[in-house]
């Protein structure tokens, strides 16, 4: 259980506490804004699922000696380095979704601040027991 | 194995984390905005050290200056303190 | 597959978007934007018909061979994204194409706006995505793009309570497709294949040594997409708000989407979560809930629009509930109430659109008297509730009662009076509604007309009157369009 074996899963602990927190944002807090901030932090643990999940290992790409090997033979013969590479890659699937996922994201939160600002400019006031309040009408 | 590397992961977890939570603990929503800056750019930082560069990227435009810009606009139409 | 021509399933949804995009710039230019949206309102109601069926790869990418060295258990695997087009989902896409163009061509003399024109576009490539397509992904960012559409819909209205509406509905689909995200990402995790008949291949391989946790959790987030997508319990109280603010042409458009939207994502969960031994029971139970939730507070309802959306959830719960009996009589009868109800509610929220032109407000306390005074509406709306109500010889009485044999041969005779109570229900909130609006006596508004008939537009009677033929059509002549679906059903594989 050494530092290096427990850095995936404390990636997961992070993205499950940012959910949380996000979750509790937009559940109990009073303020609009902050409500949006807790949807913003709700996608960004979602997304860092995604590459999490998606991660292989830390090592170093190329090591030095590899480096000046692959630089200093000019036959390639060998080619030993793009296995090794392709063991130790991340999973490409997941960044296509995440790029997908951060760009629709971002366009939903400008049309809620727009909102929000609409809201203010009639009611007054961001606090949402207030904008909310339910009337008979 | 570069340690660097792995130790960098973790400040940037951890930076993640405390700034979302104070982010929104404060009145002064303008502080609240930066520190969600803060954590985008955290997380960034977290995408590159978990090998996906080009996520990093789009995170750090996106989620470190555009979404913080907006909502500094939303911000500074509405109100600063909240009551 | 090898397409011969031009008309692949793809055009479904690239060529809406394409005239989304085309309509926002020209946004302003009325003659331009009036003659684009005619034009692509055409091309968008041909286009089901003359696609060609089948199974479509993106990019062209066959099936490959299983990857040596690899320990994925497939011998075939799908590497791109797949569309499946049969003869059901060119109805439910026709019929979408049908109802958004209803929307659209009811206020067409009047100023047609480029961005409302290009909404309802989205909204359809975004519905037909869903319905059309087997990968787990594509799906979710359609739904996505179907949140933005609708709450787009509801903001060009206007109003501060259309606002307040909105933005609730977006905090709430953020978290919602946050969350089909999150199911998405365990199933990726855990499987390392998006494909939903792939995925369906494996899991149906692992389930025989036992069912993995990691596949209930996606269950469960994935769930919660589904109840908010198709407006079941707890969401059926934001859902109705959105069908009711926006206005009542485009009401229709969106309970229909939400109706198909609904059936198919039931279609793909069922692929891929059909092992967990209380998934039947929770879909059945959710949708006995929004059934009776959604009469019950019909009944209490003030307003027309809202009225008539609380009553489209409650049909949505009783589609619901013939899907969580999972036998293949329910299911089909289920797919096929999910069409006629469409239909059938379409023509009341049309009605509700000419009741708003006539007298500018949706409360019911201030309407009243208006049996002389439209023409022949008030024919059209009572032919319209009885069609919602499922009698006999409109097509939901078909559907409805195909829908409670299946129920008490599946062993649920109690279901049986639940769901005949809710339909009693229906039709008094309903006549509640029609004595408010035209049997009641004149209020102040119309003593100060001078005219006998007030002026309204005549083609949402034309495209009522079209609606109601083929309601009648369907419910005299249903086993043509059942046998599709009874093959669509056994298709599916595992009810």
């Amino acid at each position: 259980m050494s530092l290096e074996t427990l850095f995936q899963p404390m990636c997961f602990l992070t993205a499950a506490a940012l959910v949380v927190v996000g979750l509790y944002a937009v559940i109990f807090m009073d303020n609009l804004l902050k409500k949006i901030i807790g949807v913003t932090l709700i996608s960004d643990g979602v997304n860092l699922v995604l590459i999490t999940g998606g991660f292989n290992k830390i090592v170093a790409i190329i090591s030095p000696e590899m480096y000046e090997q692959g630089v200093k033979s000019t036959a390639f013969e060998t080619l030993t380095e793009f296995p090794e590479f392709a063991a130790q890659a991340a999973f490409p699937l997941p960044s296509a979704l995440v790029l997908t996922s951060i760009v629709i994201s971002v366009s939903i939160f400008a049309i809620m601040l727009a909102l929000a600002i609409r809201l203010y400019q009639h009611y007054n006031s961001m606090s949402c027991s207030v904008i909310f309040k339910e009337v008979d009408e | 194995m570069i340690p660097g590397f792995m130790i960098m992961g973790y400040i940037f977890m951890f930076t993640a984390l405390f700034g979302s939570i104070l982010a929104l603990i404060q009145r002064d929503l303008m502080k609240s905005v930066i520190l969600i800056g803060l954590e985008g750019l955290a997380v960034a930082f977290l995408y590159q050290t978990l090998r996906a560069p080009d996520v990093g990227i789009t995170q750090a435009i996106l989620g470190a200056a555009l979404l913080p810009g907006i909502f500094a606009i939303t911000v500074y139409k509405t109100r600063r303190e909240e009551e | 597959m090898n397409y011969e021509n031009f008309f692949v399933p793809a055009l479904l949804v690239a060529f809406p978007l394409i005239s989304a995009i085309c309509l926002n710039f020209i946004h302003g230019k009325d003659r331009a934007v009036k003659g684009f949206a005619f034009l692509s309102i055409i091309v968008v109601l041909l286009l089901p018909w003359i696609t060609q069926y089948g199974v479509y790869w993106f990019g062209g990418h066959p099936t490959v061979e299983n990857l040596e060295g690899t320990n994925i258990m497939l011998s075939k695997l799908n590497l791109a994204i797949v569309y499946n087009f049969g003869i059901i989902q060119k109805i439910f896409i026709a019929l979408l194409a049908l109802l958004a163009s209803a929307a659209i061509l009811v206020h067409f003399t009047e100023r047609v706006s480029g961005v409302y024109t290009a909404m309802i576009m989205l909204g359809i490539a975004s519905a037909s995505a869903v319905i059309m397509a087997d990968d787990v992904f594509n799906i979710f960012v359609f739904l996505e793009i179907l949140t933005i559409s609708q709450a787009a819909l509801v903001i060009a209205v206007g109003s501060v309570r259309a606002y307040k509406t909105a933005i609730k509905y977006l905090i709430l689909g953020g978290v919602a497709g946050s969350s089909i995200l999150l199911g998405i990402a365990i199933l990726l995790g855990r499987y390392g294949m998006l494909n939903v008949s792939d995925l369906h291949k494996v899991i149906t391989v692992e389930s025989q040594v036992g069912i993995s946790h990691a596949l209930i959790v996606a269950c469960a987030l994935i769930f919660i997409g589904w109840l908010f997508e198709s407006g079941m319990v707890p969401f059926h109280i934001i859902k109705s708000d959105v069908y009711s603010k926006a206005r009542p042409s485009v009401g229709a458009f969106m309970q229909t989407q939400t109706k198909f939207v609904l059936v198919a994502l039931w279609v793909i969960i069922l692929r891929l979560f059909y092992g967990i031994s209380t998934f039947n029971a929770l879909i059945l139970g959710v949708s006995i809930l929004s059934m009776v939730f959604g009469v019950i507070m019909a009944l209490r309802q003030t307003e027309f629009t809202r009225l008539l959306a609380y009553v489209a959830v409650a049909q949505a719960g009783l589609v619901g509930v013939g899907l969580g009996i999972a036998t293949e009589a329910s299911v089909s009868a289920s797919v096929f109430h999910a069409i006629n109800d469409a239909l059938a509610m379409a023509i009341l929220f049309l009605s509700a659109s000419i009741i708003l032109q006539i007298t500018k407000t949706m409360d019911l306390h201030k309407m009243g008297g208006l049996l002389w005074k439209s023409g022949l509406v008030p024919l059209w709306s009572m032919l319209g509730i009885f069609a919602v109500s499922c009698m006999p010889p409109f097509n939901t009485y078909q559907s409805e009662f195909r829908i409670i044999s299946a129920a008490s041969q599946a062993g649920y005779p109690e279901l049986t009076v639940i769901i005949i109570l809710t339909s009693i229900a229906t039709f008094v909130a309903l006549i509640k509604g029609f004595y408010s609006i035209y049997l009641k006596e004149g209020q102040d508004y119309l003593s100060a007309k001078e005219m006998d008939r007030t002026p309204y537009s005549d083609r949402t009677e034309y495209v009522m009157l079209l609606l109601l033929a083929i309601c009648l059509a369907i419910g005299l002549f249903p086993q043509n369009i059942l046998q599709y679906i009874q093959q669509f059903v056994s298709s599916i594989g595992v009810i």
